[in-house]
């Protein structure tokens, strides 16, 4: 199986991973997942795009994501789009590179 | 391992909806009103005739060039602020410390231009604007000179 790597742009993760850091994509299960997990998810309102973010809690079956940004417009996260189902989580993000 | 090859994702880490929608324009435009009312209010002169009629016309005019200065400062302190909370974020404070002092100073200066008919903190207002804008458009990593309408 080939390797997936993620790039990220925008600054919703700063100033943990500034724009253009780029992550090993993990391949787990959803019991695997911790609090804390930086994951790259299937947006729920756009087919077309993926998100990095982090795991904040789990209710049920779903995940609550964030952003690192301090700042309350910095990250479209599930503020403004609420809990995921897990089979929008498509992996656990592991850094290589700021 | 680092030879093996890999698909690339390009991943979304970006903001809320109103992203990429801002532009310190809008202040500097009702920042030039205030500060042309502000002349006008200054070059009005007084009546020669002193009559009801020509005295009527003077306040008249005088009291409109009040009520925009009033209500372009109020808009330009708007604009401000939205710029301040929305646009700005946290990061950019690295490359632009002065910026939280900079955009406190621009809307004192919005007041100020409200209580009193003052020439200078009409163009203090303008100058401090001006250091905004090229805080914005260096964060947007464009080169947009500065120009005015007036």
């Amino acid at each position: 199986m080939s390797r997936v790597r993620v790039h990220i742009s925008g600054d919703s993760m700063w100033p943990t991973f500034p724009n253009g850091s780029l992550f090993e994509l993990i391949d787990c299960t959803f019991e695997e997942l911790n609090i804390g997990d930086v994951v790259l998810a299937q947006h729920p309102f756009h087919s077309e795009v993926q998100i990095v973010k982090r795991i904040e809690s789990f209710r049920d079956r779903t995940v609550f994501l964030v952003g690192d940004n301090p700042d309350p417009l910095a990250s479209e996260d599930s503020h403004n789009f609420g809990s995921i189902n897990e089979e929008a989580i498509l992996g656990r993000c592991e850094l290589i590179q700021q | 391992m680092e030879d093996t090859p890999f698909t690339l994702i390009e991943a979304s880490a970006h903001c809320d909806g109103p992203c990429g929608v801002y532009d310190p324009a809008s202040a500097r435009v009702a920042g030039e009103a205030v500060q042309s009312m502000t002349k006008k209010m200054l070059a009005l002169e007084y009546p020669q005739v002193f009559s009801s009629e020509s005295m009527a016309s003077y306040l008249n005019t005088m009291s409109r060039y009040a009520a925009i200065k009033e209500e372009e400062a109020q808009k330009c302190k708007k604009e401000l602020l939205v710029l301040w909370t929305d646009f700005f974020k946290p990061m950019h404070l690295e490359a632009h410390p002065k910026l939280h002092d900079t955009f406190w100073q621009a809307a004192k200066l919005c007041s100020a231009c409200k209580v009193e008919v003052s020439a200078q903190h009409a163009q203090e207002l303008m100058d401090a604007i001006e250091s905004i804008h090229n805080m914005f458009w260096s964060i947007k990593g464009r080169e947009v000179p500065w120009i005015r309408a007036s």
